[in-house]
């Protein structure tokens, strides 16, 4: 079998997706939290809430700045590289012919702090879309030239 | 230097768009709307219904107003870039060179209004890379013209279209375009005993048993009578006693019926399916045929089969047979090979024999003579500690309601049970890792998963669209990883991948796989497409 057993140096993103996936988890999680909450004060076990909503944000934080310290993106000469996953960890490359298509998203979190979210899309059935989160959006346009080749 | 991105205000759609993208919400929520009508109670009309139709109707219509006042586009030389969206907004590029058809829709209020939608579709088959709803007819030709003159150019091999050579790689063409009709000998032909050994060996009768008590509970002979006729005989057997003998007697003779049943449904389904199933073709094209009623098929060339699946299960291997699928981007919608359209197999049941002697001359691999590469030594350790602990997860709260429940001697038996699951998992787990393995070779990787339900799957490496290298915390205390590709084609049950290897190994896998001599040569084209790009705009 021929090796290339090296991977690519990978790059961070930017350090504000921590609190970005915090808002995300924590506003996901509450709202469970929440009705769970109320009947426990119904059930007159209402010393449990506070208990509760505190592991529903510091888990959210916990799981945020571990997601965000494993996350990483390089873009290498063959293609694409993203590193990702907390408690399943994976490494996917996207050759650069497989590209159909780019998306530039912002969502309003992203628009509020002025980031951008590069989503490749290829011609899968199951994992055709790989997303970077927390670009600067002159960042984003540049990778997705990048990647395209368009840049010289 | 980035890309400059588009200046000018862009294109809009029709000023139609809006009547029409809140048409199409409508028929995606028909179904709803229709159980709304159907199984609401007319006798409790309060007005809630008419608020709920309110605020759906501004729901509705503010997404169709925001999608289309939001939705520009720009048809730049190579590229077509689409922005949308309010709340998340979206800035899409889409090469030509990655459009491989473009779909025009026009039903009769298209026609009335004069108006078509355009779906520019790359082929994955799940769905198209832009949707415009609506264009003009003037502006749709525009940039259909646009799109073709761009592939055209590449296929004159004007310099500056040297990237639009993917579209011929693309592989997204529809199932029957530009393939030839396959002239050779019949390489595989059903005979109609397999058929019969075919329909005992898979399930395929499910369906038809379904309408059968359908159709039975509509002509007054329901479920009920038939086990009340299986009570009365064993009753009439016994002696008119209703002791444990008589239960267990009744429900070995009904689960008997049962399979029975479903068996020879699955025969029938078998013979409708695939009734003189013929292969025929040579190294370059092949075409399939069955069918009892309709006479059902594809063609295909060779290259674009992307997954072979060899299913080789115990009931495969008790009868010894086995049967070939194909996967083919194009035909390759969700769901198991009924669902699928054209040529989905290359033999439904045959021996292993043949099924040796057609994948070596069609695909020219000798699978008999692979060298398997094993999954990692405690493979079957860490499969059999999975199987037990959902095992427990199962058993555990039967047997402990079980213990407050049942008398000594039940309980005794259901231990029993319970034990021999947990021996059964714990063997046949152990089973299926020595049974599973990969091999790489330079035009595919080739995967064998499980003992008892296997399947051989032959993954075409120039499909792969993308490779991941997995691992879960467990896999990482004991030193593995498992690699997965991902195709044009196949579904969820069907997706190359393997687990449960040493994690040296499966990087090695991975690396192998993820490097594409065939992609890194297009890359290198359209490298050069820029580099020419850039030296027109300099002389110019």
């Amino acid at each position: 079998m021929t090796t290339h057993a090296s991977f690519p140096e990978f790059t961070m993103i930017d350090s504000r997706m921590r609190w970005v996936w915090f808002a995300q988890y924590s506003f996901w999680l509450s709202i469970p939290a929440t009705g769970l909450s109320i009947a426990l004060v119904v059930l007159g076990f209402w010393w449990i809430s506070p208990i509760l909503f505190a592991i529903v944000y510091l888990g959210s934080y916990f799981y945020a700045t571990k997601a965000y310290a494993r996350f990483g993106y390089a873009i290498a000469e063959a293609g694409l590289w993203i590193r990702h996953g907390i408690i399943w960890q994976a490494i996917r490359f996207v050759p650069r012919a497989r590209v159909q298509h780019t998306d530039v998203i912002h969502g309003p979190i992203d628009r509020k702090l002025e980031l951008a979210q590069l989503v490749v899309n290829t011609a899968g059935m199951q994992l055709q879309h790989v997303s970077i989160p927390g670009l600067t959006e002159a960042k984003a346009h540049a990778l997705r030239d990048q990647l395209l080749m368009l840049s010289s | 230097m980035a890309r400059d991105l588009p200046t000018s205000e862009g294109s809009r759609l029709h000023r139609f768009s809006f009547f029409f993208v809140l048409l199409a919400q409508l028929w995606s929520l028909a179904p709803l709307l229709l159980a709304a009508i159907f199984l609401g109670r007319s006798d409790r009309y309060d007005g809630w219904e008419m608020i709920g139709t309110g605020v759906a109707a501004i729901v509705l219509s503010a997404y169709s107003l925001i999608y289309t006042l939001s939705f520009r586009f720009w048809l730049l030389d190579d590229e077509i870039v689409i922005k949308k969206g309010f709340f998340d907004r979206t800035l899409r590029h889409i090469p030509f060179a990655r459009i491989s058809n473009i779909a025009h829709k026009q039903n009769l209020l298209h026609r009335i209004f004069r108006v078509v939608e355009l779906n520019l579709e790359s082929g994955s088959g799940l769905q198209s890379e832009a949707k415009l709803t609506v264009l003009t007819k003037a502006e749709a030709a525009n940039l259909e013209q646009k799109i073709r003159a761009y592939h055209l150019g590449a296929a004159d091999g004007t310099a500056s279209n040297e990237g639009a050579t993917d579209f011929a790689y693309t592989e997204s063409i529809p199932q029957n375009f530009g393939d030839v009709p396959a002239e050779g000998a019949t390489l595989s032909q059903t005979q109609f005993g397999d058929l019969i050994r075919l329909g005992l060996i898979s399930n395929r009768g499910m369906l038809l048993i379904g309408a059968s008590f359908y159709f039975l509970s509509q002509t007054g002979l329901s479920r009920n009578n038939v086990f009340k006729g299986i009570g009365n005989t064993v009753e009439g057997w016994l002696g008119g006693t209703h002791g444990p003998l008589f239960w267990l007697l009744s429900a070995l003779i009904s689960i008997a019926l049962i399979l029975i049943v479903v068996r020879l449904a699955s025969i029938v389904v078998a013979i409708v399916q695939f009734y003189d199933f013929k292969l025929s073709g040579n190294a370059v094209n092949l075409r399939t045929e069955s069918g009892l009623l309709t006479r059902r098929g594809g063609q295909a060339r060779v290259e674009r089969v992307a997954l072979v699946v060899i299913n080789n299960g115990w009931l495969y291997r008790l009868f010894l047979r086995q049967s070939v699928q194909v996967f083919l981007p194009g035909n390759a919608l969700q769901g198991d090979s009924m669902e699928r359209s054209g040529m989905t197999h290359l033999t439904p049941v045959a021996t292993q024999a043949n099924v040796n002697a057609l994948i070596e001359r069609i695909f020219d691999l000798q699978i008999s003579a692979l060298r398997w590469h094993p999954l990692a030594p405690k493979a079957g350790r860490r499969m059999a500690k999975k199987a037990l602990f959902f095992g427990a997860v199962i058993w555990l709260p039967i047997l402990i309601f079980a213990s407050f429940t049942l008398s000594n001697e039940l309980l005794a038996g259901l231990y029993a049970c319970a034990l021999l699951t947990f021996m059964w998992l714990y063997y046949s787990r152990h089973k299926d890792a020595r049974a599973s393995g990969y091999v790489l070779l330079p035009d595919f990787w080739i995967i064998k998963t499980g003992y008892f339900s296997q399947t051989i799957q032959l993954v075409r490496r120039d499909a792969i669209q993308t490779a991941s290298l997995g691992s879960s915390h467990f896999d990482r205390t004991t030193a593995m990883a498992g690699v997965r590709v991902d195709l044009m084609v196949g579904s969820m049950s069907a997706t190359p991948k393997i687990s449960y290897l040493e994690h040296n190994d499966a990087t090695q896998l991975f690396h192998a796989l993820r490097i594409d001599t065939k992609k890194i040569d297009q890359s290198e084209t359209a490298r050069r497409r820029i580099e020419n790009a850039s030296a027109v705009s300099a002389g110019a």
